[in-house]
């Protein structure tokens, strides 16, 4: 059962953007802030969720917590680069593991960006601005 | 008959090739190859106890006596761990001071005495003359048989006799190859290949007899004995005698203490090993010999008896056997056998007489008598020289005039009680320090003495030689001996001499006492491990000047300057011009004993030396040192181990503190993981709201509603954290007090009702029994809000319910339960949910509120209370909390828990 919500209004080509959280207040935020910087937005509650949309819908960029139940933001980002049809797609982390070799660890499965919890929602904007 | 033209030459082609083997032996080793230096020579050279004895004996004692010829082999054999360990022992002693014979051991152990090493070395003599002249008798023998005339060599003029030749031979070979050597205490490494070789002849020439007579001659040894059983005399022969247990072991001890102290063993074993790792080869090599070339002697007698004439000698039968069935060759082959056994035994005997003799006897008078002119060295050697040819004719004369009377085992036998009165003295004082001079003398001179009495004057008498009244007294008293202990006489004279010398020993060790050097040589030789330097103590001023003429006058120059060389590698420098450091005074004395025995060498170096009297006090003081430091070490050593042990302790602290740290590490990790999840939406909404002036009116007041509930989350899961953390560390007390446990439980569900009815939840309380615990209430209904607030938060049903209840479950323990009918939780998830920061999550993965802390919080209170929390769930069926609390603490005050964690 995938919960996919389209954004109304907005013109075609706008980008699409995946938003990836088990913290229902965060996705909340982010979908407030991305759909007001005019992208059209899909929410996902866990990391099968965000499988299955990326799978059915043409996603542009991610953005992905890491500690999620059944499968994890690592693992997610790491399908997505090793299948040739997702590879494009832009990932960005968002997580409350601040440590050294988890960030590296983050990069290692080929994310493009990785920001630390608490953020301002300020550099995320930029950050997904940045990438596409 | 074989021609006497044959006979000589082939002896003295064996004579060459003995000759030879030796020479080129020597040879090598001065080059310094170790040819010698092996296991199998060392292990091979210890048959030297097989002599002529055990070739023709061994089987004329069983033609004539059965079996008990085997005690002889038998004895070393069983005893052979014992002869390990005792003779290693004793050759750590030779090494260290250089003891150069069995007299120079008795000697050396007894305070270097002068007159005990004359002592043993007149015994010595006395018991092994005879013994070697039986071995030339064995010679002369063998060779009138093989050129078939009567034997009766004492007749012939010794001009004729063979014997008398290679008599002369043997003194030759001895004296080239047994006296070259200045220093006794060296390796003989020619002397030691040629006895290794003969071993291995005389056992090659045994087999092949025994081969013969039982292969050839018969069908197999079953097929002797199956004849032999036809006849009487043979059955009775070969059966064990019932009574004769005390008899047989006595044998087997005589003949292992003759395998120790038989002067030509002592110098195989002791004074000639080079390896103590030799010995390993040596404890299974030297049994399996003697086991070996004791199969065929049952046989070859049997055979004997069976088919040669009956006026032939049984101990003749290894060559008269192959002469009747006209195998010339392996009679020739058996006498060349026969003639390796007598002439390794004698050359190896006579050796090491010749070394007592020089070392021992003469040389303690010629150290004392000497003036500056007298060359040490070459007295040796003439005096050596002059031994042997003695030693040697005395034999010859023993043999030529009364040998004859004797059988080959009687001699020997006699022999071997004769050598083993040297037991209890060089036994007992190799282990025990109190063992001393006038003991050692007194109890060998009685043992002596009852050995002359018992064994040496019947034989004597036997031969005519005494008064007919004294034969006949000595041989009434020999039988009433034997009878009244029921063995043989020479295991009755054994046993008694043994006895009373070993009594006497002890008994003289104890009531007389020690004098300072007695003392010193005591500890010195019980003790030998501890001492790796030359001396213990040692008082005196000499020159080192004269220590190195006295050293050149004996050993010559090459050698002394080799010994300085050594020293001064070993322990420093060698100033002639200057005084002795009192190191060198004991290591010339070794070395000097190495050539001319410890007694005579004590007597060289005390005449060069100006030595002060060394009193008790001083060797006492240094004795007690020595244990005072071995006590030392056994501290030392247990101190080592409780150290070890302590280190162990504390690694194992050590090992907890980190993985308790971990946890620490871990659980601060998780709670700031935790906390930054609600600053992220606080920080985010705040940042909208700012951003945003122009939002809608709703959307501003849920925003900023959540932002108040993440704060609230936040504020939640410090103060959790900390009250978390206080209880687990036991800072927190309990605040008991008596509380109605029915006031209890209605106050906690008033405190949720009104989130059970915004979810349409109904909660109901069932009988509750009415009775007052001593417990803490706040913490208590922190723990059923807790449960209930869980039940209620997790239910997802419209019209579910939510029930309370309590038991008293016997006389021991009270429970509570909260049940409810919601989602339940699944049973791979119910021991996780009392774990920090775990969280089931609800049906729709949405995370809910809650910090994950409330079950790990109530865990920790109930435990605290002494009791326990239980889960029993179903999925899809509802969950069933218990508390189960013991009601004797909750009735008398404080559980263990608590006491121990205040």
């Amino acid at each position: 059962m995938v919960k996919v919500k389209k954004s109304n209004g907005e013109p075609e080509p706008n980008p699409n953007i995946l938003i990836v959280d088990d913290e229902p207040n965060i996705l909340l935020s982010l979908e407030f802030l991305m759909k007001k910087n005019g992208y059209n937005v899909f929410v996902g509650r866990d990391g099968q969720e965000a499988i299955d949309t990326i799978s059915s819908e043409k996603i542009d960029l991610v953005i992905l917590d890491i500690m999620m139940p059944e499968v994890d933001g690592l693992e997610v980002c790491k399908r997505l680069k090793s299948n040739p049809e997702t590879e494009s797609i832009k990932v960005i982390f968002l997580s409350a593991k601040i440590k050294e070799e988890e960030i590296e660890a983050g990069y290692q499965v080929g994310a493009d960006a990785y920001i630390t919890k608490p953020y301002s929602t300020r550099d995320i904007v930029k950050k997904v601005k940045e990438l596409l | 008959m074989i021609s006497e033209i044959s006979i000589i030459s082939i002896i003295l082609l064996y004579l060459v090739v003995l000759f030879t083997i030796a020479w080129w032996v020597d040879k090598n080793s001065e080059r310094g190859s170790r040819i010698v230096n092996n296991p199998w020579i060392y292990a091979l050279s210890l048959a030297v106890y097989c002599t002529a004895w055990t070739f023709y004996g061994s089987v004329g004692r069983a033609a004539t006596s059965g079996i008990d010829f085997i005690t002889t082999f038998l004895g070393p054999s069983l005893f052979i761990p014992l002869w390990y360990w005792l003779t290693r022992k004793m050759i750590g002693v030779c090494n260290q001071y250089g003891i150069s014979s069995l007299a120079d051991y008795v000697s050396s152990r007894y305070g270097k005495s002068v007159f005990l090493g004359v002592f043993v070395t007149i015994f010595s003599v006395v018991a092994v003359l005879p013994y070697i002249a039986i071995q030339l008798k064995a010679i002369g023998t063998g060779y009138s048989i093989l050129i078939s005339e009567p034997v009766t060599g004492t007749s012939k003029l010794f001009l004729n006799d063979s014997s008398f030749y290679v008599t002369g031979i043997l003194a030759v070979f001895i004296m080239l190859f047994g006296t070259r050597n200045i220093e006794t205490s060296k390796s003989h490494n020619g002397l030691i290949s040629v006895i290794a070789t003969e071993s291995v002849i005389k056992l090659v020439a045994f087999v092949a007899v025994g081969v013969f007579v039982s292969f050839f001659l018969y069908d197999g040894i079953g097929d002797i004995f199956s004849k032999a059983s036809d006849s009487d005399e043979l059955r009775s022969l070969f059966t064990m005698p019932e009574d004769q247990l005390g008899n047989w072991f006595w044998m087997l001890v005589l003949a292992f203490l003759a395998v120790l102290f038989l002067p030509r063993q002592f110098q195989m074993a002791v004074l000639e090993n080079t390896s103590e790792k030799h010995l390993n080869r040596a404890i299974w090599v030297f049994p399996l010999y003697m086991l070996v070339i004791n199969l065929f002697v049952i046989p070859i007698a049997m055979a004997g008896k069976l088919s040669v004439s009956s006026m032939i000698d049984p101990d003749t039968y290894v060559l008269s056997i192959p002469l009747q069935f006209e195998q010339n060759g392996l009679a020739l082959l058996a006498y060349i056998g026969g003639f390796s056994a007598s002439t390794s035994m004698i050359m190896v005997s006579v050796y090491a007489l010749t070394n007592m003799i020089s070392n021992n006897l003469v040389m303690p008078f010629v150290a004392k008598l000497k003036d500056e002119t007298t060359s040490i060295s070459s007295l040796l050697i003439i005096t050596r020289r002059l031994a042997v040819v003695g030693l040697l004719f005395l034999s010859y004369l023993y043999f030529r005039l009364v040998a004859d009377n004797f059988s080959l085992v009687s001699i020997g036998l006699i022999s071997f009680v004769g050598v083993s009165q040297f037991a209890p003295s060089i036994l007992i004082g190799t282990y025990w320090k109190m063992g001393n001079k006038i003991a050692a003398i007194s109890s060998m001179s009685v043992g002596f003495f009852l050995w002359f009495c018992l064994l040496v004057l019947p034989n004597i008498a036997q031969v005519g030689l005494l008064p007919s009244n004294l034969s006949l007294w000595l041989e009434d008293n020999n039988s009433l001996i034997s009878e009244s202990l029921g063995m043989s006489i020479i295991a009755a004279s054994f046993f008694l001499s043994l006895l009373i010398n070993s009594l006497v020993y002890i008994a003289v060790s104890l009531l007389t006492k020690q004098n300072a050097l007695e003392l010193k040589q005591a500890e010195l030789f019980v003790n030998v491990d501890e001492y790796h330097q030359s001396g213990i103590v040692w008082k005196g001023t000499a020159l080192a000047g004269d220590l190195t003429s006295l050293m050149e006058n004996v050993l010559g120059e090459t050698r002394t300057n080799q010994a300085i060389v050594y020293y001064t590698h070993k322990y420093g420098d060698w100033n002639k011009s200057e005084i002795a450091d009192p190191q060198m005074v004991p290591y010339v004395e070794k070395i000097l004993a190495g050539a001319v025995g410890s007694a005579s060498a004590r007597i060289l170096v005390s005449s060069i030396v100006k030595e002060d009297d060394l009193s008790l006090e001083d060797i006492i003081s240094v004795v007690k040192e020595s244990q005072e430091l071995l006590e030392l070490n056994k501290k030392l050593k247990s101190q080592s181990e409780k150290l070890e042990l302590t280190t162990k302790d504390l690694t194992k602290a050590n090992d907890q503190l980190r993985a308790m740290d971990k946890e620490k590490d871990s659980f601060i990790s998780t709670v700031t993981h935790e906390l930054r999840t609600p600053l992220t939406s606080i920080r985010s909404f705040a940042e909208i709201l700012y951003d945003n002036p122009d939002l809608e009116e709703n959307e501003k007041t849920n925003f900023l509603e959540i932002i108040v509930r993440e704060t609230e989350r936040m504020s939640r899961l410090i103060s959790q954290v900390l009250d978390l953390e206080k209880l687990a560390s036991g800072v927190i007390k309990l605040n008991r007090l008596q509380v109605s446990i029915r006031t209890l439980i209605i106050e906690a569900v008033d405190d949720v009702r009104q989130l059970a009815i915004e979810k349409n939840l109904e909660i109901k309380i069932q009988s509750i029994p009415d009775v007052e615990l001593e417990l803490d209430r706040d913490r208590i209904t922190q723990v059923l809000i807790n449960l209930l607030s869980n039940a209620i938060k997790y239910h997802d049903k419209g019209d579910g319910w939510i029930e309370v209840s309590c038991d008293l479950d016997d006389s021991n323990s009270i429970s509570i339960r909260v049940t409810d009918n919601g989602p339940g939780i699944d049973v791979q998830y119910q021991e996780m949910i009392f774990q920090k920061f775990y969280q089931v999550k609800k049906k729709d993965n949405i995370k809910n509120t809650g910090t994950g802390l409330g079950l790990a919080i109530t865990k920790s209170i109930v435990e605290l209370h002494g009791g326990e929390i239980k889960v029993k769930s179903e999925l899809g069926k509802g969950t069933e909390m218990a508390i189960l609390l013991p009601l004797k603490e909750l009735i008398d005050g404080k559980s263990e828990k608590e006491q121990w964690g205040a």
